[in-house]
């Protein structure tokens, strides 16, 4: 089956390969396996594909952390919707038509290979377009989901039984009050539509 | 045209730049302690804050409600001058000289002048030492970006225990002056955000467009609100043991909410305000009354947390931009001495 991904190197070799779009339909299919089956080779790829980024743009640098709390929501969204995730034209600045990519097996040689640098690009412009949503939504969300942690910070404190926003002027008396003396800030902007969560419970 | 890098073996490429990497991270795995440059970056930060002159839209978001602002900053050295135009809502101007402070409500002819020394003020920080935030927050240059049309230098000030958020700071990279700064959940996203939409450096102002307004308030309701310096301990007060990092750096006893005046008597507070350099915690004390105190409750907005509750004849609200374990921390210590 995997012979050829019997050593760490051997792995590589076909994750970088399969990255330059060197493979034939049949080792591209291998290559994916391997990628399915083997955490180490997951992180390599996610690696490469990092440093790919960085030598094309300093924009598409980011935390790898950040890049795999990404990857993990979505492989959860993915799981329940079992339709494979296609680079939309739309949302990628490229100029170049985009290949269809279905569950990740290229088939092809260096013709293709162009296009395929060119899809993490659009993929991360979906990953953007997910995660305007995604903090849109967790503003207003009243029990922060569980993060994957920043090294030595704590998750959020136990919310209680149950959490309700509210508008309530009083409360921003003291936010107001506090924001004055404290951060400077001019308060009672947009107070009037300033939400506060409500936990209740012990 | 086709793509110049389409004869690259990137794959390969990459292969070796993560082989390269992972040596060097090893050999960097060594000395974990703060890197020596961390203490600069704030200073450069602080100083920036307190020297440079600039004007700009301010814009602040926290717990979905939006705001910004325009802001004229003129600094000679010595002197500070300061406009603040709110943009949204009931227009609300506010000039400042040095530490005089006039807000005028223009549609309400409203006026209130106070002596007001605000613990920070975007785009300054806190004014404590680089090395009290460093004993709190472990600082890390984590990339570069552009905040409103300026190269910035974005800083990571991750904290050393669970009492606080991790912050993250656009620092101009020219400057030093503070372009965005982001307070965020531990897991990452971001609870409030203070931002430059736009901003001009070396902006020239004649001081008498900032004092002239300050002195015409002829048929302006002016107040004049007179906080009265004072400690905890004297309003028979005491944190019983300190929260970790946290130190009182303000104690007064003011109307909680001076602008409103025409509601009978001011509600009358004695503020205390602690920060640990970065975060700030402001403990409000007041006689507990039916009718305007509402049930205990614990509440979130953005990164403000507060909780309210009585003790015995006493009102207590804690609020801060800081976890909420760390605001009940405050209100569990706080005792009655008599």
């Amino acid at each position: 089956m995997l012979n050829r991904s019997d050593s760490p190197d051997a792995r590589r070799q076909l994750l970088s390969s399969l990255m330059d779009g060197e493979l034939t339909a049949d080792d591209a299919a291998e290559a994916c396996q391997l990628w399915r089956q083997d955490a180490q080779a997951r992180s390599d790829w996610h690696a490469y594909h990092l440093i790919g980024d960085v030598l094309r743009s300093d924009d598409l640098a980011s935390a790898p952390a950040r890049d795999a709390a990404f990857l993990q929501a979505l492989r959860q969204r993915l799981a329940d919707e079992p339709v494979p995730l296609a680079p939309q034209p739309a949302l990628a600045p490229v100029h170049t038509p985009l290949p269809q990519v279905a569950n990740g097996v290229v088939s092809g040689g260096r013709r293709r290979a162009r296009h395929w640098l060119m899809a993490p690009a659009a993929v991360a412009a979906g990953f953007m377009a997910v995660a305007a949503v995604m903090v849109v939504t967790r503003v207003m969300s009243p029990v922060p989901e569980a993060q994957p942690v920043l090294a030595g910070a704590g998750s959020l404190p136990a919310t209680g039984a149950s959490a309700v926003p509210v508008r309530s002027p009083q409360l921003d008396r003291y936010l107001a009050a506090h924001r004055t003396l404290a951060s400077g800030t001019l308060p009672g902007a947009g107070s009037e539509y300033r939400m506060h969560i409500v936990f209740e419970g012990p | 045209m086709r793509g110049v890098q389409a004869r690259v073996p990137l794959g390969r490429w990459c292969q070796t730049v993560a082989a390269a990497l992972a040596c060097s991270a090893a050999a960097l795995a060594g000395p974990a302690s703060a890197p020596a440059d961390a203490e600069p970056w704030l200073q450069r930060i602080q100083q920036a804050a307190a020297s440079s002159s600039y004007q700009g839209t301010l814009a602040f978001h926290a717990g979905g409600a939006y705001s910004s602002s325009r802001v004229l900053h003129y600094c000679d050295g010595r002197q500070t001058y300061e406009r603040l135009e709110l943009l949204d809502g009931e227009n609300r101007v506010q000039y400042r000289h040095n530490d005089q402070v006039t807000t005028l409500w223009p549609a309400a002819r409203r006026a209130v002048v106070e002596h007001r020394d605000p613990v920070a003020q975007f785009p300054a920080l806190p004014v404590a030492t680089a090395a009290r935030v460093l004993e709190n927050y472990d600082l890390q240059k984590v990339g570069q970006d552009r905040v409103a049309g300026l190269e910035a230098d974005v800083l990571m000030l991750k904290p050393r225990d669970r009492l606080r958020f991790p912050q993250r700071l656009w620092a101009h990279r020219e400057s030093g002056l503070l372009l965005r700064n982001d307070v965020l959940a531990p897991g990452g996203e971001v609870l409030e955000s203070s931002a430059f939409v736009d901003v001009r450096l070396g902006a020239k102002v004649q001081p008498e467009q900032i004092l002239k307004p300050m002195k015409q308030l002829d048929g302006f309701k002016v107040l004049r609100p007179q906080p009265e310096r004072t400690q905890l301990e004297a309003e028979g007060w005491v944190l019983a043991k300190p929260v970790p990092g946290f130190q009182l750096v303000h104690c007064s006893k003011r109307p909680l909410d001076a602008a409103s005046g025409d509601n009978g008597p001011p509600q009358q507070v004695v503020q205390s305000v602690f920060s640990d350099g970065l975060a700030q915690v402001s403990v409000f004390i007041e006689r507990y009354d039916a009718a305007r105190h509402p049930k205990a409750m614990r509440t979130s907005a953005g990164a403000s947390h507060t909780v309210m509750a009585r003790r015995d004849d006493w009102w207590l609200t804690v609020v801060g931009e800081v976890p909420m374990a760390t605001v009940q921390q405050f209100v569990s210590q706080l005792e009655r001495k008599r």
